[in-house]
C-alpha cells in the first residue's frame, strides 16, 4: 500500500513541475521590456551614455525577439534532454556554473536555521503547554511571536548597523574579507559563526512562533489522554512521563514537515540575504529577476520549485509512514 | 586672463616641462636602476620571473608623483554595490587605453598611455602612435602593432561582433588603419576630427590596446581551426561567447575580470576572478607593468586590490562605515549618506573629501515635447507653458527641504568657471514669480479651472501629467513632490509622480510613452560627453525622443523636427569635426544660444559637490575629484597610490 | 424543583447553576466563555479593534496633514507631551504643551541638529482646530483629536522625517491602507479558498486530486518572482487606489492556498460525521447540507484561519514595498513608510522613523494572540476544562 501511494505521488509531481516551470517562465517575462531594456536602464542610471544600436544587436543575438513560447520551449527542452540550464545574459556563462555554489550556501544557512529554531522552539512549546495560561506561558509566547511580527529586513538592517558601529565587527556576507578565500581552518570556522548568527536569528525567529504554537497545541491534545493518567498513576515522575510519551507523539507531525521546511526557509531568506549581502541564492536570484536574465532566473525558480515539490512529497510520504490512515484514502 | 590665453600659456609651460623631463629622463633612463616590489623580487630569486630590467620596456613611462615617491605596500580595499557594479573594478584597476586625460589639467588635455607617444596632424585628420620598444603584456610576450592590427581589424571591425560605435567615423566614413612598422601605427580620417583623442580616452573605446593576438585569436574563427572542438569542450556554441569569456571587451562587460589567464597591459591582473555570483574579486600586481616612478621603482606600489561585493547601496555604506572601503565615491557620495560617513570617519582613520560637480543640475526636468497625444504635445510645445512651470515654484524651498539646504538655483548647464558657461541658458527663469506664471498661463488660454483648482485645457481635460522616475532615487522623488505641491497650490497645474522599477521606467520612456521625466545631469558639454540638453541626437534627450529617433534613423522613423532643432544638428556635426578647442567651444555656444531661446527644459539647483570617503593614510590622492562617471578615479592613476604608514602596509584599526 | 424543560438530564440534580448554564449553552456562548479565559487573546482583540478605529478616523486622530512638508523641521526629534505647565511666577496649571526646538544645520556634515529652545512652548489642546481635511473624502472638517493652540505651530510627538513631515500623522494615516489591505486581501482569499477547498473536500476523488495539484503548483511557485512579475506587469499609470487594489489581489492570489487546505481538511473529516449522513438520509439537498450543516461547524476554524492570515498579509505588504513593488511613496502605508526608512541614514539621523515598524509589530502580535485564542476556543466540545 505504501509503495503504491508513493508511486502515485511521485507520478503526480512530474506534471506539477512542468506546469510550474512554464508558469515561472511566463511570470518572469511578464514585466514590460526584456533583459536588454533592463541593461540599458542600468547603464543610464549610472550616468553612462548608451549606444542604442549595440544594445539592439544584443537583443537579436540573445533571441529575445522571438515569442515567449518559443523561448520557453527551447529552454525546457535543453534542461530536460541535456541538463543544460542555458546561459546567463549578464555573465555570459552557463547558468549551472553560477547556481550550484550559491544553492549550497543557501542550504547551509537553512540547515543552521532549522537546527537553531527547533532547538529553541520545541522546549518553549513544551513549557508553554505544560504551564498553560500562566504568566510564564504568556511571556514565552509573546517573545516567540515577536520574531514573527517584526519585518525581517528591518531587523536585519538594524542589527547590522549595531554590529558594525557598536561592536566594530564586519558582519556582512558570510566571511570576513581576510577569510573569504583562505583555506578552511578553525579560525575560518569561528569567523563563519560570527557572521552566521545574525541571519540565523533573523530567519529563525520568524518560524519559531509557529513551531511553538503547533507544539503547544499537539502536546495539549495529548496531555489529557488516558495513558498519561495511567503513567502518572504508575508512579513515573512528571518529567520522565512528559518526555517519554506525550512529547514523542506530539513530535510526529513535525517529522513530516521536515521535507517542507527547507524550501520554505530558502525562499523566505531571499530578502534578508539581500540586506545582509550573503552569498546565497537570494541576492543573485533577485538581481536576475529584476534584470530579466531569463534563464538564470528561470533556473532558480525551477530549482526552488523542485525543492518545494520534493519537500511536499517527502512530507507526505513520511506522514503516510507515521499515520496509516492517510494511505487508505 | 581669459581661457584661451590661459590654456595657451599652460600648453607652452607643459611643453617646456615635457621637453625638460624627456631630456633629463632620457639620461635618467640610461642611469636608472630599477627596483621592484618584494613579492616580485622573491619570484625573481626563485627563478620563476625574469629580472625587472627585462620586464620593463626599454624606456618605461616615468610617472610624476602628485604627493611624493612612495613605498611598496600590501593591499587596497574597495566595495561594489549590487551584482552589476563591475564598473567599480574598472575604476581602480584602470584602463590602459591608448590615451589618458590629464588629471592635473582637469581632464582637458590628452597624454600618452599604453599606445605610446602620439602626434596629431595639423588638420586633425591623422593620428600617429608609437608603441614603446620592449613593452610587454602581462604574460611576458611583446606588445606590438600585430596586436593592434588584430584588435582593430579582426575584432573592432568584425561584422558579427557589436556594431561599430559612431566615434570611429568622421564625416560619415570609417577610419583607415595603417601599420607603419612593428611599433608605429596611424589612424587616418576623411575629415577633421578634433574630438578623436577624447573619444578614445573613454574607457569604452580602448580596443586598440585591449586584445593580445596570440591569446585572443584562440576564440576567433579566422585563426583557430579547432574552434568547434574548443567550443564544445567549454559547453558553448557561439564563438562570440567564447571570445567574451576569454578576453572580455572594453565596454561594460564583466567577463574581462573573469579570466585570470587573460593577458593585459593593466597595473593589476585578476587572481580571484569576478564571475556571476562572486562576492569578492582580487587583483594582484602585473609583473610586466610598464610604468616606474622617478626613482625607478616599478609601479604599482600596492600589491593587491580586494573588491567586496555588497548586495545593495546600504550594504556598501555599511562596509564603508566598517572601514572596508579605502577610497569610495561611486554610490557612496550622495548627500544623504554624509552624516553616517562623517560619524564613522574618525573611528576608521578616514576623512571625507570633496566630490566636485563640474556642471549640471540636481534635477533636470524634461517635458516630452514629442508626445504622441496631440493635445499634450501642443501644450508642452508652448514656450510660455514651460516658462510658467519654471517660475511657478520656489527653488529655494526645494533646496532647503529636499537637498539638505545645499544648493543654488540653476538650469542644466555648466558652471560659471567652465569655459562652456552660457549665462542665459544656465540662469534664466530661476526666480519664483507666481503672478507672472499665472498671467502666462492665462495668456495661452488656460483660463478655466475645475473644482480642485486645476486649470483646464480647451477640450476640458485638466492640465495634468505624470512624471516617470525610478524608485531608487529618493532625492529626485522628494524634489518632485515639493514641486508638485507648489504647482498645484500656486498655478493650478497637476503633476503626478510615478516612481517605478528602473527597467520599467526606461521601457516606457524609450518607447516615447511618457509625459515627463526628471533626472540629475552633469552638463559639462565637454568632449567625449554628449550635450543632451542642447540637441536631441541621442536617447538621453528624453525631452525629444521622437526627434532623436528621426536623427538616428536618418529620417525613417520618429518625428520630423522643426528648423531650430535641425540647425542644432548641423552645429552638432560641426562640433564633432572641430579641429581645436576654440572651434568646438564656438559651436557649442552657438547651440546653447538657440537652446536658451527655446527654453525646452529647466533645472532646479546646481549639482552640488558631494563627499566621498578616503583613508587618511592613503597618499597620491588628488584634491580635485569630479563627480561624473566620465572621469572615474582610474584617471587619477591609482597605481601611484601608496600607504603612508610605517611599514607601507594598509592600516588596520 | 428543577425545571424539566431546560435541565440537562445527564447532570446530577441540584448541580450548581453555572454548570447548568454550561451544559445547555449554545456553541457561541461556549466559545465566548473559553475565549475569555485567554487573557492575551482578549487583549489582542481589544488592540485590533483600537487599530481599526484609528484606521477609520485617521484624519481626525492625526494632528497634521501627513503630506505637509517643512524645511525647518527636517529630522526633528520627538517631543514629549507635558501636562504640567510651570509659569515664570512659579505657579502651575494643567496646560498640555511641548518644548520647542531649533534647527541648527552642521555645514560640514549636513546633519540636522536640534537644540532645545527653552523660551518657547508650543501649547496643544484636544479637539482643537487644525489642518482642514475631508473625513472619508466626504465631510469637510477641521477638528483634530489633538492640535496646536496657535494655528501655525507644529509639534512632533514622534518626530519628523527627512522632509519635515510629522511621523505620527503619517503613521496614523498609514494605518488605514495597511489594516484594510489585510481585510480586503483576506476576504478575497477566503472566497477562493472556501470555494475550492469546500469543493475539494466535499466531493473528494478526482476533483479533489486535481484541486490539490493546483494548490501544489501555487505553493511550489516561489512567491517573490510571482509578486515581481505581477506587480511589474501592472500598467504604471494607475492611481494609488487602483494600485492598492491590484496589490491586494496579488497578495490574495498567494494566500488562498492555506485557507483552502484548512477548509478542505475540515470538510473531509466532517462529511463522514453522523449528523451529515443523517441529513443526507433525510433527503436534504447537497447545497443545504453544505451551507446549513457543515459550514457552521467549520465557521470557527475559518475565523481562526482568517485572523491568522491577516497579519501575514500585513507583513507581505511591507515586504512588497521593500522590493519596490508594493505601495510606494507618495502613497502612505506602513510598507511605504518603512521603505523610506530602510536605510542607514534613518538609523543615524532619525531612528523614530521606524515607528511604523513598531505598529506593524503591534498589529501582527495582536492578530496572532486573537487568532490563538479563537483557535483554542474554536472547538468547544473537544477539551473539557477541569
Amino acid at each position: 500500500m505504501l509503495l503504491r501511494y508513493t508511486i502515485r505521488r511521485i507520478l503526480w509531481t512530474i506534471p506539477t513541475l512542468l506546469v510550474v516551470s512554464l508558469l515561472a517562465f511566463l511570470i518572469i517575462q511578464a514585466p514590460p521590456g526584456d533583459f536588454v531594456t533592463a541593461l540599458t536602464a542600468a547603464l543610464l542610471e549610472s550616468g553612462d551614455d548608451v549606444d542604442i544600436d549595440q544594445l539592439n544587436a544584443l537583443r537579436e543575438r540573445y533571441g529575445l525577439d522571438q515569442s515567449v513560447w518559443v523561448q520557453y520551449w527551447k529552454w525546457i527542452s535543453q534542461v530536460l534532454i541535456a541538463g543544460d540550464f542555458g546561459i546567463s545574459f549578464e555573465w555570459r556563462a552557463p547558468v549551472s556554473d553560477l547556481i550550484w555554489e550559491r544553492m549550497g550556501l543557501s542550504v547551509l544557512l537553512a540547515t543552521a536555521t532549522v537546527l537553531f529554531t527547533w532547538s529553541l522552539a520545541l522546549p518553549i512549546g513544551i513549557y508553554s503547554a505544560v504551564k498553560k495560561y500562566t504568566i510564564g506561558d504568556y511571556v514565552v509566547t509573546t517573545i516567540g511571536f515577536f520574531g514573527l511580527a517584526t519585518p525581517n529586513f528591518l531587523l536585519a538592517l538594524i542589527l547590522m548597523y549595531v554590529a558594525v558601529v557598536h561592536f566594530g565587527t564586519d558582519v556582512s556576507g558570510l566571511f570576513s574579507i581576510e577569510y573569504q578565500n583562505a583555506p578552511w581552518s578553525w579560525a575560518k570556522f569561528v569567523d563563519l559563526l560570527e557572521h552566521l548568527w545574525i541571519p540565523v536569528i533573523i530567519l529563525g525567529t520568524s518560524s519559531t512562533a509557529s513551531i511553538i504554537r503547533v507544539m503547544r497545541a499537539n502536546l495539549l491534545d495529548e496531555l489529557h489522554r488516558p495513558y498519561v493518567v495511567t503513567g502518572r498513576a504508575k508512579g513515573l515522575s512528571e518529567t520522565r512521563l512528559l518526555l517519554r510519551y506525550p512529547v514523542r507523539i506530539a513530535l510526529n507531525p513535525f517529522v513530516s514537515t521536515i521535507g517542507w521546511v527547507f524550501p520554505q526557509i530558502i525562499s523566505g531568506s531571499v530578502i534578508v540575504s539581500v540586506v545582509l549581502s550573503l552569498p546565497t541564492a537570494g541576492p543573485l536570484f533577485l538581481t536576475a529577476l529584476k534584470s530579466q536574465d531569463m534563464y538564470l532566473a528561470g533556473s532558480f525558480v525551477l530549482l526552488l520549485s523542485v525543492l518545494a515539490v520534493l519537500g511536499m512529497l517527502i512530507s507526505d510520504i513520511l506522514l503516510a509512514i507515521i499515520d496509516p490512515r492517510i494511505r487508505f484514502k | 586672463m581669459d581661457n584661451a590665453a590661459f590654456r595657451k600659456s599652460r600648453l607652452s609651460c607643459a611643453t617646456l616641462a615635457l621637453l625638460a623631463s624627456v631630456s633629463t629622463a632620457g639620461s635618467a633612463w640610461a642611469q636608472m636602476s630599477y627596483q621592484e616590489a618584494p613579492m616580485l623580487a622573491e619570484r625573481v630569486a626563485a627563478g620563476t620571473l625574469p629580472p625587472v630590467e627585462e620586464r620593463l620596456p626599454n624606456q618605461p613611462e616615468v610617472v610624476p608623483m602628485y604627493e611624493g615617491i612612495g613605498q611598496y605596500g600590501d593591499e587596497f580595499r574597495f566595495g561594489m554595490s549590487g551584482y552589476s557594479d563591475h564598473e567599480q573594478i574598472q575604476n581602480w584597476a584602470g584602463n590602459m587605453g591608448p590615451i589618458q586625460l590629464d588629471p592635473d589639467t582637469h581632464y582637458t588635455e590628452a597624454l600618452p598611455l599604453a599606445a605610446g607617444a602620439f602626434s596629431v596632424s595639423d588638420d586633425a585628420k591623422e593620428y600617429t602612435f608609437t608603441i614603446r620598444e620592449g613593452h610587454k603584456w602581462s604574460d611576458g610576450t611583446p606588445f606590438t602593432t600585430a596586436d593592434v592590427e588584430f584588435a582593430v581589424n579582426d575584432i573592432l571591425l568584425h561584422p558579427d561582433l557589436a556594431p561599430i560605435s559612431a566615434i570611429w567615423y568622421a564625416g560619415g566614413e570609417l577610419f583607415e588603419l595603417e601599420i607603419v612598422d612593428d611599433y608605429t601605427f596611424r589612424f587616418t580620417f576623411a575629415e577633421s576630427y578634433g574630438d578623436f583623442l577624447y573619444e578614445i580616452a573613454d574607457r569604452d573605446n580602448t580596443h586598440p590596446t585591449f586584445y593580445q593576438k596570440a591569446y585572443c585569436s584562440q576564440a576567433h574563427p579566422d585563426y583557430n581551426d579547432n574552434l568547434d572542438a574548443d567550443l564544445a569542450a567549454n559547453n558553448l556554441t557561439d564563438w562570440r561567447d567564447y571570445l567574451l569569456q576569454l578576453c572580455g571587451n572594453p565596454s561594460k562587460s564583466p567577463t574581462r575580470w573573469g579570466n585570470p589567464d587573460r593577458p593585459s597591459l593593466e597595473a593589476w591582473i585578476v587572481t580571484e576572478p569576478y564571475v556571476g555570483g562572486s562576492t569578492q574579486v582580487i587583483l594582484e600586481r602585473n609583473p610586466y607593468f610598464w610604468q616606474v616612478d622617478e626613482e625607478g621603482r616599478q609601479l604599482p606600489y600596492i600589491d593587491r586590490l580586494i573588491g567586496t561585493v555588497y548586495s545593495d547601496p546600504e550594504g556598501l555604506l555599511l562596509g564603508a562605515i566598517g572601514g572596508n572601503v579605502d577610497y569610495g565615491q561611486r554610490k557612496l557620495e550622495a548627500a544623504a549618506n554624509r552624516p553616517a560617513l562623517a560619524e564613522a570617519a574618525p573611528r576608521i582613520g578616514a576623512e571625507l573629501y570633496d566630490v566636485t560637480a563640474i556642471g549640471g543640475s540636481s534635477l533636470w526636468f524634461q517635458l516630452n515635447l514629442t508626445h504622441r497625444d496631440p493635445e499634450l504635445r501642443a501644450l508642452f510645445n508652448k514656450r510660455d507653458f514651460r516658462v510658467a512651470l519654471s517660475i511657478g515654484f520656489d527653488r529655494q524651498e526645494v533646496i532647503d527641504t529636499a537637498l539638505l539646504g545645499e544648493g543654488v538655483p540653476w538650469n542644466n548647464g555648466p558652471f560659471e568657471d567652465s569655459p562652456m558657461f552660457h549665462e542665459q541658458f544656465a540662469t534664466q527663469y530661476l526666480e519664483f514669480d507666481p503672478e507672472t506664471a499665472n498671467a502666462l498661463l492665462d495668456g495661452i488660454g488656460l483660463t478655466e479651472r475645475n473644482a480642485d483648482g486645476i486649470r483646464l485645457m480647451p477640450s476640458g481635460r485638466p492640465v495634468s501629467f505624470t512624471a516617470e522616475i525610478t524608485v531608487a532615487r529618493n532625492d529626485i522623488v522628494d524634489q518632485l513632490e515639493i514641486m508638485s505641491a507648489m504647482w498645484r497650490d500656486n498655478i493650478g497645474v497637476e503633476m503626478r509622480i510615478n516612481a517605478t522599477e528602473r527597467a520599467l521606467m526606461y521601457a516606457k520612456v524609450d518607447n516615447n510613452d511618457h509625459d515627463a521625466t526628471a533626472w540629475d545631469d552633469n552638463a559639462s558639454w565637454g568632449p567625449g560627453r554628449f550635450p543632451s540638453s542642447l540637441v536631441p541626437a541621442e536617447f538621453n534627450s528624453r525631452w525629444a525622443i521622437g526627434y532623436a529617433r528621426w536623427f538616428k534613423t536618418g529620417g525613417e522613423e520618429g518625428m520630423e523636427p522643426p528648423d531650430h532643432i535641425l540647425e542644432r544638428y548641423h552645429l552638432y556635426q560641426n562640433v564633432k569635426t572641430s579641429r581645436n578647442f576654440e572651434e568646438r567651444r564656438a559651436n557649442i555656444l552657438a547651440m546653447a544660444d538657440i537652446a536658451a531661446e527655446q527654453f525646452e527644459t529647466f533645472g532646479v539647483s546646481k549639482m552640488m559637490s558631494n563627499r566621498g570617503i578616503v583613508k587618511t593614510a592613503l597618499r597620491n590622492v588628488r584634491d580635485w575629484n569630479p563627480s561624473t562617471s566620465q572621469f572615474p578615479p582610474a584617471l587619477q592613476r591609482p597605481w601611484t597610490f601608496w600607504w603612508g604608514t610605517a611599514d607601507g602596509n594598509r592600516p588596520t584599526n | 424543583m428543577a425545571n424539566a424543560s431546560t435541565d440537562d438530564p445527564t447532570l446530577a440534580p441540584g448541580a450548581p447553576a453555572d454548570a447548568q448554564d454550561l451544559a445547555t449553552a449554545s456553541q457561541w456562548r461556549l466559545m465566548w466563555l473559553s475565549f475569555r479565559k485567554h487573557r492575551l487573546a482578549v487583549f489582542g482583540g481589544v488592540v485590533v479593534l483600537i487599530l481599526y478605529f484609528i484606521a477609520a478616523f485617521a484624519e481626525f486622530i492625526a494632528p497634521f496633514d501627513p503630506h505637509k512638508f517643512n524645511s525647518r523641521s527636517v529630522y526633528h526629534p520627538p517631543q514629549m507631551l507635558r501636562f504640567v505647565d510651570v509659569g515664570e511666577d512659579g505657579g502651575w496649571a494643567i496646560r498640555p504643551h511641548v518644548r520647542a526646538m531649533k534647527l541648527v544645520r552642521d555645514p560640514e556634515t549636513l546633519a540636522a541638529n536640534y537644540e532645545p529652545d527653552p523660551e518657547t512652548k508650543i501649547y496643544v489642546r484636544f479637539f482643537g482646530k487644525g489642518d482642514p481635511y475631508e473625513l472619508w473624502g466626504l465631510f469637510p472638517m477641521e477638528r483634530h483629536l489633538i492640535a496646536p493652540v496657535n494655528a501655525g505651530d507644529r509639534f512632533f510627538l514622534l518626530g519628523a522625517d527627512r522632509l519635515g513631515r510629522d511621523v505620527l500623522s503619517r503613521t496614523i494615516a498609514g494605518t488605514r491602507l495597511s489594516m484594510s489591505i489585510g481585510l480586503v486581501g483576506v476576504a478575497l482569499s477566503l472566497v477562493i479558498g472556501l470555494i475550492l477547498g469546500g469543493v475539494s473536500g466535499y466531493f473528494g476523488g478526482r476533483i479533489d486530486a486535481l484541486i490539490q495539484r493546483v494548490i501544489e503548483v501555487m505553493i511550489a511557485l516561489p512567491t517573490i518572482p510571482l509578486w515581481m512579475g505581477l506587480s511589474a506587469a501592472m500598467p504604471a499609470d494607475w492611481s494609488v487606489v487602483t494600485r492598492y487594489f491590484a496589490i491586494t489581489v496579488i497578495l490574495s492570489l498567494v494566500g488562498w492556498t492555506e485557507l483552502a487546505r484548512v477548509v478542505r481538511g475540515r470538510f473531509l473529516s466532517l462529511r463522514t460525521e453522523d449528523f451529515v449522513v443523517a441529513a443526507r438520509l433525510d433527503g436534504t439537498s447537497q447545497t443545504r447540507v453544505i451551507f446549513r450543516h457543515i459550514m457552521p461547524s467549520i465557521f470557527s476554524h475559518i475565523i481562526t484561519a482568517v485572523s491568522l492570515a491577516i497579519p501575514a498579509m500585513i507583513l507581505a505588504e511591507t515586504a512588497l514595498s521593500f522590493l519596490g513593488l508594493g505601495l510606494l511613496p507618495p502613497a502612505i502605508s506602513w510598507g511605504a513608510l518603512l521603505f523610506e526608512a530602510q536605510n542607514i541614514r534613518s538609523i543615524v539621523a532619525g531612528p523614530w522613523l521606524f515607528a511604523p515598524g513598531i505598529l506593524v509589530l503591534i498589529a501582527v502580535l495582536a492578530f496572532n494572540f486573537l487568532g490563538d485564542g479563537l483557535r483554542d476556543a474554536a472547538d468547544p466540545y473537544a477539551t473539557v476544562e477541569r
